[in-house]
C-alpha cells in the first residue's frame, strides 16, 4: 500500500489529504480535491526528497507524487 | 409673601394677577394672591393675613392636589405611567446577578475555545514549516524566528516569521537591500505563510517579485 499525502493550508493550519495510490478511488478523489483547488487559485507543489528541497510547481494532478503542499495565491501586500 | 414684594414692580405684578382671577376679597397684596388661590380651589377657610399660608397649603394639600390629578383620566393615567417601578427584592437582585454570572461564563468559554483553535492551528503550521525547511533553516527558524534562502537566479533571501513585509532581498554582504511584501490572501497561520512565500520564491521568483510590492532599503 503506497500512501501518498496532500497538505492543503488553511485556517486550521492545514488539512490532510491522504490516499492510498493503488486505489483508483481514492485517487480519483484526490484528484477531484487537486482540481477544485486549482480552481481557486491555489499553487501545487511537489515535494519530493530531502528535507527543504524546493520542490516543483505542477499544474496537474500527478498520481505518482508522494506529497504534494497546496498554497492559496499569494497577494501584494 | 411679606412686606418685602410690596415694591411698585411686584405690587403691579400682583395686581395684574388678582386682577385676572376676580379677586373678591383682599387686604394686602400678598393676601390677595393666596385669597385667589384659595378661591380657585374653593377653600374655606378666611384669609387673613396670619391665615394665609395655612389655607393656602390646605387648599393645596387637600382640594388642589386632589382635584388637579382627578380632573382627567390623561392626568390620571400620566401618573399611572410615569410611576416608579417596584423595587427589585434581593431574589430578583439574585437571580439578575446568576443571570449575568452564566452570560460572562458562556462568553469566556467561546474566547478560550477560539484561542485554543488559534493556538492548535499555528502547532499545525508550524510542524508542515519545519517539514519543509532544512536542518540549518530549521535551527535558524526556532531561534532566530527567520531562515535564509538562495533562488535559482542566485539571489539570497531573508524570511522573517509573519504576515507582511517579512521578505528581505540581502546583497553579497548579507545586508537588506529591498523589502517585500507579498503574503497569502487568505487566513491562515503566520507559518504557513512563511511556507508559502518561501516555496513561490524557489518555484517562481519572477512571479513572486511581480505580485510583491517593493521598497528599496539601501
Amino acid at each position: 500500500m503506497a500512501m501518498a499525502e496532500m497538505a492543503i493550508m488553511d485556517r486550521s493550519g492545514d488539512s490532510k489529504l491522504i490516499w492510498d495510490k493503488d486505489n483508483a478511488d481514492e485517487v480519483e478523489n484526490a484528484k477531484r480535491t487537486f482540481d477544485d483547488l486549482k480552481k481557486k487559485g491555489f499553487i501545487a507543489y511537489k515535494v519530493e526528497g530531502e528535507q527543504g528541497d524546493k520542490g516543483e510547481i505542477i499544474k496537474k494532478f500527478d498520481p505518482t507524487a508522494e506529497r504534494l503542499i497546496m498554497a492559496p495565491p499569494l497577494v501584494g501586500g | 409673601m411679606t412686606g418685602d414684594y410690596k415694591l411698585s414692580y411686584s405690587t403691579a405684578t400682583w395686581t395684574t394677577w388678582n386682577t385676572n382671577y376676580v379677586v373678591t376679597n383682599s387686604t394686602s397684596t400678598s393676601q390677595t394672591v393666596w385669597a385667589d388661590w384659595n378661591n380657585l380651589y374653593e377653600a374655606t377657610g378666611t384669609a387673613t393675613n396670619s391665615n394665609v399660608i395655612t389655607i393656602t397649603w390646605q387648599s393645596w394639600s387637600e382640594e388642589a392636589w386632589t382635584r388637579a390629578y382627578a380632573r382627567t383620566s390623561a392626568q390620571a393615567n400620566r401618573r399611572h405611567y410615569y410611576a416608579a417601578p417596584a423595587a427589585e427584592t434581593e431574589e430578583d437582585r439574585a437571580a439578575r446577578r446568576a443571570r449575568q454570572a452564566q452570560r460572562e461564563a458562556e462568553r469566556a468559554a467561546v474566547v478560550e475555545a477560539e484561542r485554543q483553535e488559534r493556538a492548535a492551528a499555528r502547532e499545525r503550521g508550524r510542524q508542515l514549516l519545519l517539514a519543509n525547511l532544512s536542518a540549518e533553516q530549521r535551527a535558524e527558524y526556532e531561534t532566530h524566528q527567520r531562515f535564509h534562502i538562495r533562488t535559482p537566479s542566485g539571489r539570497r533571501f531573508c524570511i522573517e516569521h509573519g504576515r507582511a513585509h517579512n521578505v528581505f532581498e540581502l546583497d553579497a554582504a548579507g545586508r537588506r537591500i529591498r523589502e517585500f511584501c507579498g503574503h497569502v490572501g487568505e487566513h491562515v497561520p503566520d507559518e504557513d505563510n512563511v511556507l508559502a512565500q518561501k516555496l513561490l520564491l524557489e518555484n517562481d521568483e519572477e512571479t513572486f517579485i511581480r505580485i510583491a510590492n517593493v521598497r528599496q532599503l539601501a
